[in-house]
């Protein structure tokens, strides 16, 4: 139980690592920045 | 002592009255005001006499005429006259193809003529600022000293309040109606942080996920799962599971804040059907956010275009109130998604952050990592008395000595704090470290009553 509980956390941080990577590799925070930088017409109830 | 206590309590009621004013000026310019430049203005009990493709007709006094444009944008009204009679040919500012779409009777002019007033002008921008400042007051005055639960909460709120002052101080973007634009703008916030928001610095996660998701080439989407934004979350997410919620999201903060407002017995901690309403989020998360933006041909954020209450409120109404080509192509989306938010707003008054607990996906994910967190609860069995004082001050509906670490938990530490015998503690560190530290004798609180003596009678 003791090891699960420690075991867990260090499992979802290096898979959210490797996700993170993967989405770098993938230029997904170029994808992020082009819709961040511009009003999402959509969030303000216009689109 | 009894006349300090005397004061606040005066404050307070005001400070309540004139919030609540406020609220009601808000809700109803920004609903009313968008309304009544709008197709929707019907839905508001507005009797239209004359329809499509008429161009001269009479009409009761005090009506107000809409009239569009067959050159203007589809939907937009481009003039609107008080008239007992109207023919088009008279007005110069109209095309000669222009239309007759609607008119309506004298008690909604009235209403929608002071609400158009205060919405086209910097007023409900305005009453916005001057409301959120009004809570804020509210909130510091709410009463001075007091129990290890109440410094407790004032803590937190503070947090949440630098935090939220933080990652949206670009104030260039409030004054000016624009957004910030840098390349800090790539990296995810770990709340629900609308990058539309005029002083957003960071991206909101949901968006992101949605921004990848909704990216096409021809038909087909270029990626099936948002890695990065994904990745984002749960790297917060095992770090400190729904503390985010409880610490670091605006929109939980707002709701906070809101929920501070006094509201008698209207207040209610659960209901019939509150557990099961709890798994809404999860759908949400599944339908929204991922099925619907990757599989529905018309590529769009779908939980931020029907639903997100946060972009409404930071990024919305912010830019609506001072950017004038934002505010002239509002509509139908606008007052469904004003109309969301006044729910809510109403809802938090109510019941404590009523959003985070029904509606939210990002909350709906953090709390699947709840209990794979570094970051934990921990209860010492042995010192617990099952007083069971930490379940009723828990405002998430928590019992915290069956599940320490259960989904619904948002780590505000309150149960902690109203725990008598020191039994809970919330830590990095292992379990058998804190529980050495957990079991000390149980602290004496000192109350700040007032002493009855004979004398003082």
């Amino acid at each position: 139980m003791k090891r699960r509980r420690i075991l867990l956390p260090i499992i979802v941080l290096l898979v959210s690592v490797a996700f993170i990577a993967i989405g770098i590799f993938r230029n997904e925070v170029a994808v992020v920045l082009k819709k961040a930088v511009m009003i999402c017409l959509e969030c303000i109830g216009i689109g | 002592m009894a006349e300090n206590a005397k004061s606040i309590s005066i404050i307070r009621t005001i400070l309540s009255v004139v919030f609540g004013l406020l609220l009601v000026l808000f809700i109803f310019c920004c609903i009313f005001a968008k309304a009544q430049t709008d197709k929707s203005f019907r839905a508001f009990g507005a009797t239209f006499l004359v329809k499509n493709d008429i161009d001269e007709c009479n009409l009761p006094n005090g009506s107000l005429v809409f009239i569009k444009s067959g050159e203007a944008k589809a939907n937009s009204i481009v003039a609107y006259e008080h008239s007992n009679s109207i023919r088009l040919a008279e007005y110069s500012y109209v095309p000669g193809n222009a239309k007759i779409i609607g008119v309506a009777t004298s008690y909604i002019v009235v209403l929608g003529s002071i609400c158009d007033f205060f919405y086209n002008s910097a007023l409900a921008f305005g009453a916005f600022f001057v409301l959120l400042t009004a809570l804020l007051v509210f909130l510091l005055t709410y009463g001075r000293g007091g129990s290890r639960l109440r410094l407790q909460t004032r803590k937190r709120i503070s947090i949440q309040t630098l935090w939220t002052v933080l990652t949206n101080s670009y104030v260039i973007g409030f004054i000016k109606g624009g957004i910030y634009q840098g390349k800090l703008k790539q990296l995810c916030l770990p709340g629900l942080n609308c990058y539309s928001c005029p002083g957003a610095l960071g991206a909101c996660p949901i968006g992101a996920m949605q921004a990848a998701l909704t990216q096409r080439s021809g038909n087909k989407p270029t990626n099936y799962f948002p890695f990065y934004a994904v990745g984002a979350v749960m790297l917060f997410g095992a770090i400190c599971g729904r503390l985010v919620c409880g610490f670091l999201c605006p929109f939980g903060w707002a709701q906070e804040l809101l929920h501070k407002i006094p509201a008698g017995k209207l207040k209610i901690n659960t209901f019939k059907g509150d557990k099961a309403l709890r798994y809404l989020k999860y759908a949400v998360l599944v339908v929204f956010v991922f099925a619907m933006p990757l599989f529905i041909t018309n590529a769009f954020p779908w939980f931020c275009k029907l639903i997100c209450p946060s972009g409404m409120l930071f990024g919305g109404i912010p830019l609506l109130s001072v950017n004038e080509g934002l505010r002239s192509a509002a509509g139908g989306f606008t007052i469904l998604k004003l109309s969301i938010l006044a729910v809510i707003i109403i809802a938090s008054i109510i019941i404590y952050r009523p959003f985070c607990k029904y509606i939210c996906p990002l909350g709906a994910i953090y709390s699947l990592l709840n209990k794979a967190s570094l970051y934990r609860a921990y209860v010492n069995e042995n010192a617990c008395t099952h007083c069971k004082r930490c379940a009723s001050v828990c405002k998430m509906g928590v019992d915290i000595t069956k599940t320490p670490n259960a989904p619904e938990c948002i780590r505000c530490g309150d149960c902690k704090a109203a725990c008598p015998s020191n039994a809970i503690c919330f830590s990095f560190a292992s379990k058998e470290k804190k529980e050495k530290k957990a079991n000390r004798t149980p602290k004496i609180h000192f109350t700040k009553k007032p002493i009855h003596t004979d004398s003082t009678k």
